[in-house]
């Protein structure tokens, strides 16, 4: 992203564009990624009040999918989770699948 | 208080993409805050974890107003703000109904920011304060950086205390194993990358590196610690040979000649030293801002990292760090076993000192708790405040996926009681059937390590007793009975 | 037209505050400037200001206020003196920094140490760094003109950048001089209504004021800076005008000068500037060829113009009231010199320390000042570059 000059940036230090920190991917911190377990899940969306990065999403009052553009694999989803619905697992194995760093 | 089904249609007010470190209780805490928010709200925060994290420019994670000002100001800024809420209402240029929510680590709060808020609590402004504590300054090495440890090379992020690492001895130039005594935490810098022929760091600029000082024909060259602002294109660093990413290590120790210590132009300087060597810098560029780790090895001071000796150098105390934490202002050494020494401020005390309609304590374990008490808080007029618990796995040292559990712990052992004082009468929202022993509060993180030794033994007794006295003090403003 | 009343500088700004009746007061009561907090809490009181008066516990905690109330969109104000404006010195830098039209009347006082509740302009001086546009004001008049005008300066869109307006603790503060006041209906009119384009309160538009800026944004951040503080050239000028043409009393750049056919000037800002000018009117009588240069804008330094008004001037003596330790001369000498610097035959300047502490200063030593101008135009030679009037040696 070429950066923008004095005279094209908002004066102040203003940012007009509210919650554009979603563009920035802080998926590629995780070592480990929380996977999804179907059939434990109770929906009880407990890893939803823990998530310190708005990483899981809810969709009609029950567990979506995880965020992994944002997700940095802390894990307290996993260690929360009552049903042991979420594992965590070694992120090398998804990078390979999905074309690797 | 309405349930997390109901909660969870509210749109995120906080967006995934700020860059708290992985398992931050300051995140936990403002998402349930604003959960719990049924108004529109303006915010302020103090210079912190928080603010930083959230708002690098051009990024903002926050999707409702915000303003951060200085360190010390978060309420008296917001007092400003909710002053002319006030002015523009009562000349009937709006109408809206907003609620003010200022933000403030333990730092911004308890010590620098203690005036603005004493201010603010006496003036009755109507917004709350809620101070996220994580009990210390929390604030090198790029959280990438490889480490070399006796079992192989480890990313810094899995290094754990205890763990053995390669470090280079000034003295006899040689490898040696020395025991890692901590991770610490350097928040988010500037990270630069170094590069030689063979090897690439990450690192802050003020990250020493040894550097090889040439004093002119006939004289001895020397080493010297040079940070990366002070380094150039062309210098000469100390670097390890033949760095096998992934493979094992196995040593042996050999010794460098007498006559290895001349100055020599056109080689190396150690000459025939099996493990090191010297490589000229080939560029040191900005990469971007990233979070950062410093690691702590016991007596020598450097370690090697991506097979470049670099020296150690976050996680200072607060005068909410409580009594026997080891912080980097108050380490625990011969002299002062305990780390520090002085118990902490009861700030939320303080608070309800001053008679704010609604005072209270949480915890992000207790979310039902926390969001019942913002509510409470949000719909009381006046100032009101809550200070809530914020477990850092960087400072407090321990597995980031552990942060809830750690938090619980802080409920179930009398560290953290949760509580609040409306209009002065005192009530303990939760209390736990039996208080666990606070052995088990220490053992769960790093930064008690020390406490657990036998020569400690009397100290520990010592904290046991103080938060037995401070259950006894509140259960006696509340009313209540002391268990058996 | 208004009323003429006899006020001190403090009541004259407290009276135009109460004109202006901005929507957030916030202050903290420090001498000599607690008259205008007094008067105005008066007001407040009575009744017949919508302001939101905040007592705040400390100056820092007066401009964080100030800075919240402006970035919600409400009109600011507050008022202090020397050390209370050092305290707030932090949030001095970051209000200039967010763009906000936040109004201050600085009574100039002296910065400890040692303490010292009398005039002089190391307060107004210190803070010259921190983006705030500065204007000087001689007397009571010029105070309430001065504080009026700031409003529509500090607003204007291309400019926004707070301003403070001073004038001389004790000597203007609580000395009672002949004012006129505009009516309150044309003071509204003037200044009109405050638009903050970026406004907290503005709840379906959320902005977030104070990011963190590294290194790749802070510079051109204040390269913003330095671009507002150049246009408000211009736009304090066109708002003199304007007020001229409302009350009658023209302004500009700098103060109303007598320099017509001026061969030895003294450049003087605050009260002195008055006393300068009686000086000046005593010996053109006699027929010499002496002038006076009113400094009215300090931020920012009109240089151009003083420039313009210096030229074919023999020796200047630049008069300042505070000291920058360690610097070649006082602040305003210092700019003046640089300001002259690229002039093909630049006068001789020169530098007094005066009035430090509230030192007082009479016309016996401006007199003197002219003397050594005279003789520094014959001899061709400057003994001392910077010298003090009035310090017992």
């Amino acid at each position: 992203m070429k950066e923008k000059g004095w005279r094209d940036i908002p004066w102040g230090g203003l940012i007009l564009e509210e919650g554009n920190a979603e563009k920035y991917k802080t998926g590629d911190w995780r070592t480990h990624r929380p996977v999804w377990d179907e059939r434990k899940c109770t929906h009880c969306l407990l890893c939803w009040v823990y998530c310190p990065d708005s990483s899981i999403i809810v969709k009609e009052e029950k567990f979506k999918q995880f965020d992994y553009d944002h997700c940095k694999g802390c894990g307290i989803c996993s260690t929360q989770c009552p049903t042991k619905a979420i594992h965590m697992e070694e992120e090398t194995k998804f990078a390979l699948k999905e074309g690797g760093k | 208080m309405p349930s997390l089904k109901v909660l969870s249609r509210k749109k995120e007010l906080l967006t995934g993409g700020h860059r708290l470190c992985a398992g931050c209780g300051a995140s936990i805490i403002v998402r349930q805050v604003l959960m719990a928010a049924e108004d529109p709200v303006v915010m302020s925060s103090a210079t912190g974890c928080l603010e930083v994290a959230t708002t690098i420019y051009p990024f903002t994670a926050w999707r409702i107003p915000w303003i951060h000002c200085a360190f010390e100001n978060s309420a008296s800024t917001l007092s400003g703000v909710e002053a002319a809420y006030r002015s523009l209402k009562r000349q009937g240029k709006i109408d809206r109904t907003i609620k003010f929510i200022a933000f403030g680590g333990d730092g911004g709060t308890y010590d620098i920011g203690l005036q603005a808020l004493s201010g603010v609590l006496e003036r009755g402004h109507n917004l709350l304060y809620i101070c996220y504590d994580n009990q210390a300054y929390m604030n090198c090495l790029s959280t990438s950086s490889l480490i070399m440890t006796e079992d192989g090379v480890k990313r810094i992020t899995e290094v754990k205390e205890g763990d053995e690492v390669y470090a280079f001895d000034q003295k006899t130039y040689q490898l040696v194993l020395k025991k890692c005594i901590g991770i610490f935490d350097n928040g988010i810098k500037d990270v630069y990358e170094l590069t030689t022929l063979h090897h690439s760091i990450k690192a802050t600029a003020n990250h020493p590196f040894l550097v090889l000082k040439r004093n002119g024909r006939g004289k001895k060259n020397n080493f010297v610690w040079q940070t990366i602002s002070e380094m150039k294109m062309g210098d000469e660093i100390v670097v390890l040979k033949n760095l096998d990413e992934g493979e094992s290590f196995k040593f042996d120790f050999n010794k460098v000649k007498k006559g290895d210590y001349k100055v020599n132009r056109f080689k190396n300087f150690l000459i025939d030293n099996k493990y090191f060597e010297i490589e000229k810098v080939r560029d040191i560029k900005l990469v971007r801002p990233e979070p950062t780790l410093d690691l702590r090895v016991e007596g020598e001071h450097n370690f090697i990292a991506d097979g470049i000796v670099v020296h150690n150098t976050g996680i200072q105390r607060s005068s909410a760090t409580p009594e026997g934490a080891a912080t980097t202002t108050s380490p625990v050494g011969k002299a002062i076993p305990e780390g520090k020494q002085r118990p902490r401020k009861d700030l939320t005390r303080i608070v309800a000192a001053h008679d704010a309609p609604y005072v209270a304590q949480a915890n992000p374990a207790y979310y039902n708790d926390l969001i019942k008490k913002v509510q409470k808080a949000l719909s009381t007029e006046g100032p009101t405040f809550i200070n809530v618990l914020s477990p850092c796995p960087r400072g407090w040292r321990y597995d980031p996926s552990l942060s809830i559990q750690i938090a619980k712990l802080a409920v179930l052992t009398g560290v953290w009681p949760l509580y609040e004082v409306e209009k002065g009468q005192y009530r303990i929202t939760y209390r736990p059937k039996k208080r666990h022993p606070l052995r088990e509060w220490l053992e769960s993180q790093g930064r008690f390590r020390h406490l657990l030794r036998d020569e400690n033994k009397g100290i520990v007794e010592r904290l046991e007793k103080q938060v037995e006295e401070k259950e006894k003090s509140l259960l006696a403003l509340a009313g209540e009975e002391t268990s058996a | 037209m208004g009323k003429i009343l006899g006020l001190t500088g403090d009541e004259a700004t407290a009276e135009a505050m109460r004109q202006i009746n901005p929507d957030v007061l916030a202050a903290y009561p420090i001498t000599p400037q607690t008259e205008t907090v007094q008067r105005f809490s008066e007001f407040v009181a009575e009744g017949i200001v919508a302001t939101e008066m905040v007592r705040v516990e400390s100056e820092h905690s007066a401009m964080s206020a100030c800075l919240g109330a402006a970035a919600a969109g409400a009109r600011a104000m507050t008022a202090t003196s020397a050390n209370g404006l050092a305290l707030m010195w932090e949030i001095c830098y970051i209000a200039a920094s967010y763009r906000l039209p936040i109004i201050m009347a600085v009574v100039n006082r002296a910065l400890s140490g040692p303490i010292n509740i009398h005039c002089d302009h190391s307060d107004s001086m210190g803070a010259r760094d921190a983006g705030w546009i500065q204007i000087y004001s001689e007397n009571c008049q010029e105070a309430y003109d001065n504080l009026i005008q700031a409003i529509r300066i500090a607003e204007e869109e291309k400019v926004r950048l707070p301003v403070m307006v001073t004038f001389d603790g004790f000597i203007i503060s609580h000395a009672m001089e002949r004012v006129e006041t505009l009516e309150d209906d044309e003071v509204s009119q003037f200044i009109g209504k405050y638009k903050n384009a970026y406004s907290l309160l503005d709840v379906d538009s959320p902005v977030t004021y104070g990011p963190l800026d590294l290194y790749d944004y802070y510079f051109e951040h204040k390269r913003q800076q330095i671009e507002a503080m150049e246009i408000s050239l211009e736009v304090i000028q066109k708002i003199g005008r304007e007020f001229g043409d409302l009350s009658g009393r023209y302004y500009d750049l700098m103060g109303n000068c007598h320099l017509e056919g001026a061969e030895l000037v003294i450049v003087a800002a605050g009260s002195t500037a008055g006393t300068v000018k009686s000086v000046v009117d005593e010996l053109r009588e006699r027929g010499e060829k002496v002038g006076l240069l009113k400094m009215r804008v300090f931020r920012p330094f009109p240089a151009k113009q003083i420039a313009e008004v210096l030229r074919g001037v023999k020796a200047v003596a630049v008069l300042d009231r505070s000291v920058s330790f360690g610097a070649q001369g006082g602040p305003i000498f210092m700019e003046i010199r640089s300001a002259l610097f690229d002039e093909i035959k630049p006068p001789a300047v020169v530098n007094y320390i005066y009035g430090l502490g509230g030192r007082d200063i009479g016309v016996d030593e401006i007199k003197r000042v002219y003397k050594n101008l005279e003789r520094i135009t014959h001899t061709k030679k400057v003994d001392e570059l910077v010298g003090y009037l009035g310090l017992r040696e």
